[in-house]
C-alpha cells in the first residue's frame, strides 16, 4: 500500500462513438477512486464525465467521425477534468449552459445542469486550437483524512 | 440499474411519452439510491413512480391502468 499519489495525470483519446462514453466514464471513475473521493463523489464525477463526453459524441461532429480527448489531472488536492473536441463548436455558449437548452427534441438538455450540480466548477469555452469545444471541470474531495472510497464506505 | 445520466433520462421519458400515447402507465423498479436521487432531482419521480421490486411496479401499473380506464369511461361523453 503506497498510499494515494499526490499528483497524477490520465489522458484518453477516442473516436466519437457512443460505446466510448461508458469507457471514458469508467476510466475516469477508476482514476478518481485513488484520490480520496467518497463513493458518492466518484459517482458524481462519473456522471459529469458522461454528460460532457456525450455532448462531444452527439453534437461535435454532425454526421462525421472525430476525436474526443479527456484529461484527468489530480494535483494540489483537486481533480481537474477537461473534455475536448475539434468539432463544430457551440454557437451560443451562454444559451447552451441554460437548463433544458437542447438542439434535439428527443433529448432533455440537462447535461450542463448535471455537470454544474455535481462538480465544484464548470467552464465551457472554444477549444484551445480555436476549433471545437473545451469543457473544464474541477472538484475537490470533501474528505480530508485520506480515507478513500476504495477503503470502504465510511467508518465502521 | 446502477447508473443513469441525462441520456438515460431522455430514454425513459421517451418511453413515457409513447406509453401515454397508448394510454398505458409506467413505473420504474430496481433503481439504486444514486439513480433514484437523480430521477428525483430531474423531477421524473413526480410522473413515473419508483418501486423497490419489479412485482411492486407491475402491481401498481396494473392498478393504475384499471383505475384510469374506469375514470376515462366516466368522463367519456355520450
Amino acid at each position: 500500500m503506497g498510499g494515494e499519489p499526490r499528483e497524477n495525470i490520465l489522458r484518453l483519446e477516442f473516436l466519437n462513438l457512443p460505446a466510448n462514453i461508458g469507457v471514458a466514464r469508467n476510466a475516469i471513475g477508476t482514476f478518481a477512486v485513488q484520490i480520496p473521493f467518497t463513493l458518492d463523489e466518484v459517482d458524481e464525477i462519473r456522471l459529469a464525465v458522461s454528460e460532457a463526453v456525450t455532448n462531444a459524441v452527439v453534437h461535435a461532429y454532425p454526421g462525421d467521425r472525430g476525436w474526443v480527448r479527456v484529461t484527468a489531472w489530480f494535483a494540489d488536492g483537486a481533480l481537474e477534468l477537461t473534455v475536448d473536441d475539434d468539432g463544430c463548436g457551440i454557437p451560443d455558449l451562454a444559451a447552451a449552459r441554460a437548463a433544458t437548452y437542447t438542439t434535439d427534441p428527443e433529448r432533455m438538455g440537462l447535461g450542463f445542469s448535471f455537470m454544474d450540480s455535481f462538480m465544484d466548477q464548470v467552464e465551457v469555452r472554444p477549444g484551445p486550437s480555436g476549433r471545437g469545444t473545451r469543457v473544464l471541470m474541477r472538484k475537490r474531495p470533501t474528505r480530508k483524512d485520506g480515507e478513500t472510497a476504495s477503503d470502504g464506505d465510511g467508518p465502521a | 440499474m446502477d447508473f443513469i445520466d441525462s441520456s438515460g433520462l431522455s430514454a425513459i421519458l421517451g418511453r413515457y411519452r409513447r406509453v401515454l400515447e397508448l394510454q398505458g402507465r409506467m413505473a420504474v423498479s430496481g433503481a439504486t439510491p444514486r439513480v433514484a436521487s437523480l430521477l428525483e432531482l430531474a423531477g421524473v419521480t413526480g410522473i413515473i413512480p419508483l418501486h423497490a421490486s419489479l412485482a411492486g411496479a407491475l402491481a401498481a401499473v396494473k392498478e393504475r391502468v384499471e383505475g384510469g380506464r374506469g375514470t376515462s369511461r366516466e368522463h367519456t361523453p355520450t
